[in-house]
């Protein structure tokens, strides 16, 4: 069991709190606790998602919420979907197996796409 | 032409919505969902109107829900268990005559080891705009939607698609 000591001042500003909005002190305690995890998960969610470390599922399994959740999540915060172009173009050359077309013969490509998927 | 088989991620679900393609990817390709895929969409119910959707087409038996066998080992430690790629990947390693919609280069790579086939949301705009199903025009505007999701990379690179094709006809 965790066990805090606090400042008088600090004591008192809790209670003061947990009056105003009519909770426990403990409650107050946890809640807090809860909120600072919380936003951690969510900060470290983000970030590794972003650098590419983790997928979306996995992401918003860091995060603690739903995949859809931490979708809308991310929107809010201007960050796209972990989708890079070149993944982009590898998947037309999946597409370009089952339709007619060639349309990608032409397209400008990086150099590490040279020899994939698109033909 | 026999519709393709294409297994649908959650995100791909909500990203065609976006942009009004359901119906589209409905009518082009075999749509199968994995049981968690299933639940994670319809955690929508009530607020999100693709997940409205989603239960109606799905009691309409238009979309398959499908069950891997198992669980590989070998991808427990890359995708989150939690979550519908697991499910989504397993079933494609034990099928292999499918393919994949998923917006997830992390996803991508766990299926390259596979052999697995996938594509984006991205690519069903192009896809359907080659096939004629819609014009160019309105892929060129469904692209620009995409783009609040999507990185402008992979949006400028679908526009040179098909201005690429625009270029050939």
């Amino acid at each position: 069991m965790l066990k805090i000591d606090l400042k008088a001042e600090d004591d008192k500003w809790l209670k003061e709190i947990a009056k105003e909005i009519d909770i426990s002190m403990k409650d107050l305690a946890y809640m807090s606790i809860m909120k600072i995890i919380n936003e951690y998960r969510v900060r470290k969610a983000m970030r590794e998602y972003t650098e590419g470390a983790v997928s979306l599922g996995k992401a918003a399994e860091i995060a603690g919420v739903s995949k859809r959740k931490f979708m809308v999540m991310i929107e809010d915060f201007g960050i796209p979907l972990n989708l890079d172009a070149r993944d982009f173009v590898k998947c037309f050359g999946f597409l370009s197996e089952m339709r007619e077309y060639r349309v990608y013969k032409n397209v400008s490509r990086t150099p590490a796409l040279k020899g994939e998927a698109c033909r | 032409m026999q519709k393709p088989k294409i297994i649908i991620d959650t995100s791909s679900w909500i990203n065609l919505f976006r942009v009004d393609l359901t119906t589209y990817l409905i009518e082009n390709f075999y749509v199968c969902v994995t049981p968690k895929v299933s639940n994670e969409i319809l955690e929508g119910k009530g607020f999100a109107e693709d997940a409205n959707l989603f239960e109606r087409v799905s009691n309409k038996g238009v979309i398959q829900i499908i069950t891997p066998k198992k669980i590989q080992e070998k991808i427990k430690h890359e995708i989150s268990i939690s979550s519908g790629e697991i499910e989504i990947i397993a079933y494609a390693i034990e099928k292999k005559d499918c393919f994949v919609l998923i917006d997830d280069s992390k996803v991508y790579q766990v299926m390259n080891r596979f052999n697995l086939k996938y594509i984006s949301s991205a690519n069903i705009v192009v896809d359907l705009c080659l096939i004629e199903k819609i014009n160019k025009d309105m892929a060129y505007k469904l692209l620009e939607k995409l783009r609040r999701v999507l990185r402008d990379e992979v949006i400028n690179k679908a526009k040179e698609v098909l201005k690429n094709a625009e270029n050939r006809s």
